[in-house]
């Protein structure tokens, strides 16, 4: 599947917008300033999606499947397993104050990060585009994506890969965002665009 | 003193909630993780406010308040979620929801949404 040049355009300024609210509540939770990528979108096959990804690097992976309007995952990427930095960020003393299960709090920090980035993004779309994208609740791995990916999904399948980076200013942790669309509804996606027009059109 | 039941699976989101909640409002705080275990505690406490989050395992926090006021709860019920789609906002103001708040909660959203139901 092929875009247009317009298509890939509106596709990356809703991508834009709905990254920049995932940044803007993921700069709240951090208490520090979140700087962004512009997303990169392209159609490919899983394999080439993820020769494009380190093989071999760890990473704390929180991932929510989607269904409804879209059909796919959302998988925000930290790399190396240090989650207990974030954890501390998030919950502060109460997180030295529950160090009778640190590992469940920790996990739990990275589960509720997730939901909260990906949950905007994900929201913003839907209102962007004027449907509804269902959210499973996010679920919490360490493992490289790619072999995550492989594990979902078959390497012949196309898919509409989005990603964007996320830079928080006074911590060196990087979060990517990826989001991998199953082509069959990646063509719904494409005929909603429009919408993205008729939004702008009613605002005064 | 208010009666408060927060209902979110993440535990992460409960404590959040219980340390930015304002220690001068008079009131206590209740948990739980689930669709069944709200309905069991909203059932044993009465609670006046119920703080409810969307996206949870089974059921969503629209249908615990659906069930509660089906069986009478005259509790206000606030929504606070990371996903305020406008399918879900529309859902959570047709059942009159008496505030919406956006993830990440914060000590301002929290007395926000108390400051419209205790002015």
């Amino acid at each position: 599947m092929n875009l247009t040049e317009i298509q890939h355009d509106i596709l990356k300024e809703i991508m834009n917008i709905s990254v920049s609210k995932a940044a803007t509540q993921l700069s709240v939770l951090l208490n520090d300033k979140i700087q962004m990528e512009v997303p990169e979108i392209s159609f490919l096959t899983l394999s080439k999606a993820r020769e494009s990804m380190p093989e071999d690097e760890e990473n704390a992976i929180i991932y929510q499947e989607l269904t409804g309007m879209l059909s796919g995952r959302t998988y925000l990427v930290f790399q190396g397993k240090d989650s207990l930095f974030l954890a501390q960020a998030v919950l502060g003393d109460a997180f030295s104050r529950s160090n009778d299960k640190p590992q469940f709090y920790e996990h739990e920090a990275m589960m509720e990060i997730g939901n909260i980035v990906i949950s905007a993004c994900i929201s913003t779309i839907a209102n962007l585009l004027k449907d509804r994208i269902a959210l499973s609740t996010p679920v919490y791995m360490e493992d490289s994506l790619p072999r995550i990916l492989l594990a979902q999904s078959n390497d012949s399948d196309i898919v509409l890969l989005i990603r964007t980076t996320l830079h928080a200013s006074r911590r060196d942790i990087p979060g990517t965002l990826v989001m991998v669309i199953t082509s069959e509804l990646a063509g719904s996606l494409i005929n909603k665009l429009p919408r993205f027009f008729e939004l702008i059109e009613k605002r005064p | 003193m208010k009666k408060i039941l927060v209902v979110d699976d993440s535990a992460t989101s409960r404590l959040l909630f219980r340390m930015h909640f304002p220690k001068e409002y008079p009131a206590t705080i209740e948990e739980a993780n689930s669709y069944d275990s709200a309905i069991a505690r909203a059932g044993e406490i009465r609670p006046d406010i119920i703080f409810l989050d969307y996206n949870m395992p089974g059921k969503n926090g629209i249908d615990v308040a659906r069930t509660l006021i089906g069986s009478g709860s005259s509790a206000k019920f606030i929504l606070f979620s990371a996903n305020l789609q406008q399918g879900v906002l529309d859902d959570a103001q047709a059942l009159g929801f008496t505030k919406i708040i956006e993830k990440p909660i914060t000590k301002e959203k929290i007395v926000s949404a108390l400051k419209v139901i205790t002015p």
